[in-house]
């Protein structure tokens, strides 16, 4: 414990000295799941973070580790009968050295199902996130997105004097990083699948721009600056291609531009409003907002371009995708409010995920268990994160301002 | 709720004192107090609260086109026109980059101004209020400003115009409620 007492003094302090004039998000769990997986994390050196991790995800009900009786220590024995008796389904034991080790264990009859030894890193938390990729996986049979990455925008000031900053942090807020600050509105950020880059809409010209900035040197270059709107990037799955919302023509068109640079390939040309592209995960295919049918729907066009097909029916207004293989998030209106919904093109569902009055901007983990999105708390913009089952949720928010526009990254190399 | 009004307000006024202080210096003055009236005196949608300055009606927040006078569209009225000119804000219904009748009006005396000017330069800057999505609503305000150019262009404007979209990036007002959206769903005429 105090070792992260430690920690935070030196995260707090390293942020003073660096200049940046936000803290850490703070976190606030407002719905769990009743129903899962139930296991116990014995006390180790980021078991909390495992913890707070499988929480997230809908999937784990985490049970005290009082309930084992016994001190559960790494390679002891880990048979008492209150353990048998706690209900947990499994046992996750583990020890910090050089690196974390851990083992999970079957609870009824003893089995070691898995162990796996996490090198050392310099962000200690990311083997905490490492590991609880390993026990999601392990577990669910799906590949864990805990170590990955969030990138939102944050504005502060006052609305005659407004600051901007684009974040990059871990996918649970901590260690956030500014990779720009502007007095110019942010918009968009938007992960290359290598997750070294982001690109991202600025104003800072006084007219928006799309650029692509790289994360390690902070090097960044303009890749679209035309007259008129230069809008929503998205980059493609094979790391080549930029699909973004242009007015070449006056109305907002998809195109799709090299990301150095090169011939823009026009996707689509209607007298509506085509914007918000994503690439389907096969990258074959764009998914798009468009009100050509009158009010925001969502649209299939091959990202080649052609010919579009309606994706979404139901209600008055369904845009802003985020697709992972068959699951797109997306902002839905209904009634009065404006929610994040989960549609599966596999099996067919389509829910309602969150319920705030003004929910936006949704994007889904690399896996596509969690989508973050923003939301507002209190007045201010927040970020939200959900479960994609509905059942665990909770908001991420900064005291000195508001919270938006999150891009959740794909998996880390 | 009553004081968050007065305050919005209060606030939307100076910040129209301040919008203007910026633009002192172009022929067509801009009076606070008119945009004042006109926008920032606006109740809920649904209040019924008529527009002041030009005696169109803004009462529903949906600008349903019902224009009080009828003495302004096409008039040479002078005075009228001047008033009109300093009108620097259009506004728009919900999800809709429809001009409306009162906004047809404040562009036509821009329309006839600029064409008057060839040699002026103006920026409009479109906006959009907080609900859907971001990027959806910097279109949307893309799509608003589009609209108000074709107007000033179909009505004889000879000018350099450029359309910035803002979204809802850069609200006029503060505050998650109807009478806030009303104000920022708009279009800004900046010379």
């Amino acid at each position: 414990m105090k070792k992260y007492y430690q920690r935070f003094i030196f995260l707090i302090s390293a942020l003073l000295f660096s200049g940046i004039a936000h803290a850490v998000l703070e976190v606030e769990i407002t719905g769990h799941t009743t129903s899962g997986i139930k296991i116990i994390v014995a006390p180790f050196a980021g078991s909390k973070i495992i913890e707070a991790d499988l929480r997230r995800s809908g999937r784990f009900i985490l049970l005290d580790p009082q309930k084992a009786g016994q001190d559960l220590v790494f390679g002891g024995n880990l048979q008492s009968a209150p353990l048998q008796a706690s209900g947990a389904d499994y046992l996750v034991v583990g020890r910090a050295g050089n690196g974390l080790e851990l083992e999970v264990l079957n609870v009824s009859d003893g089995h070691r199902m898995a162990g796996y030894r996490i090198p050392k890193l310099s962000n200690s938390r990311r083997m905490a996130h490492k590991a609880a990729d390993l026990i999601f996986e392990k577990l669910t049979k799906t590949r864990g997105a805990f170590d990955t990455r969030i990138a939102y925008v944050t504005a502060s000031g006052n609305i005659r004097n407004p600051s901007y900053q684009l974040i990059v942090a871990d996918s649970d807020g901590y260690n956030p990083k500014t990779i720009l600050s502007s007095n110019k509105p942010i918009l968009s950020p938007t992960w290359s699948p290598n997750a070294e880059n982001l690109a991202y809409v600025s104003y800072e010209s006084g007219e928006p721009a799309i650029y692509v900035q790289n994360l390690r040197s902070g090097s960044k270059r303009k890749v679209s600056a035309r007259a008129g709107m230069n809008n929503a990037p998205a980059w493609s799955p094979d790391g080549n291609r930029l699909a973004m919302s242009l007015s070449i023509n006056g109305k907002p068109d998809i195109y799709v531009q090299n990301v150095n640079g090169g011939a823009l390939t026009p996707i689509t040309r209607s007298a509506s409003i085509d914007t918000e592209p994503t690439w389907t995960s096969d990258g074959h295919s764009l998914i798009f907002t468009s009100n050509r049918s009158g009010k925001p729907q969502l649209y299939r066009v091959s990202a080649t371009g052609g010919n579009a097909t309606r994706v979404t029916f139901g209600g008055s207004y369904n845009s802003d995708p985020s697709v992972v293989g068959n699951k797109i998030a997306l902002v839905r209106q209904v009634g009065s409010n404006f929610n994040i919904a989960l549609k599966d093109l596999g099996n067919g569902s389509d829910r309602v995920l969150s319920r705030g009055r003004l929910d936006e901007s949704p994007s889904l983990a690399p896996n596509g268990t969690m989508v973050i999105y923003g939301s507002h708390s209190q007045g201010k913009g927040v970020l939200a994160v959900s479960s994609d089952n509905g059942k665990a949720r909770q908001i991420l928010y900064s005291q000195s301002g508001d919270v938006r526009d999150p891009a959740w990254s794909p998996y880390l190399r | 709720m009553k004081y968050i009004n007065y305050w919005l307000s209060l606030f939307a006024v100076a910040l129209l004192l301040s919008a203007c202080s910026n633009t002192q210096n172009t022929p067509p003055q801009s009076n606070p107090n008119a945009q004042g009236g006109g926008s920032g005196q606006q109740g809920q949608a649904g209040s019924g609260r008529g527009g002041s300055g030009q005696g169109n009606g803004r009462g529903n927040g949906y600008y349903d086109g019902s224009f009080g006078n009828g003495s302004n569209q096409g008039n040479n009225n002078g005075s009228a026109n001047a008033a009109l000119l300093k009108q620097r804000v259009i506004y728009f219904a919900y999800d809709s980059s429809q001009i409306t009748t009162a906004g047809m009006a404040i562009l036509s005396a821009h329309a006839r101004y600029l064409a008057a000017n060839p040699n002026k330069r103006v920026r409009l800057e479109g906006h959009a209020d907080e609900r859907g999505s971001r990027e959806y609503n910097v279109a949307l305000s893309l799509d608003r400003a589009i609209s108000a150019e074709n107007i000033l262009n179909n009505q004889g404007a000879n000018a350099n115009i450029r359309t910035i979209p803002y979204g809802e990036e850069m609200p006029a007002v503060l505050g998650h409620n109807p009478s806030a959206w009303d104000k920022n769903r708009r279009v800004e005429i900046v010379y």
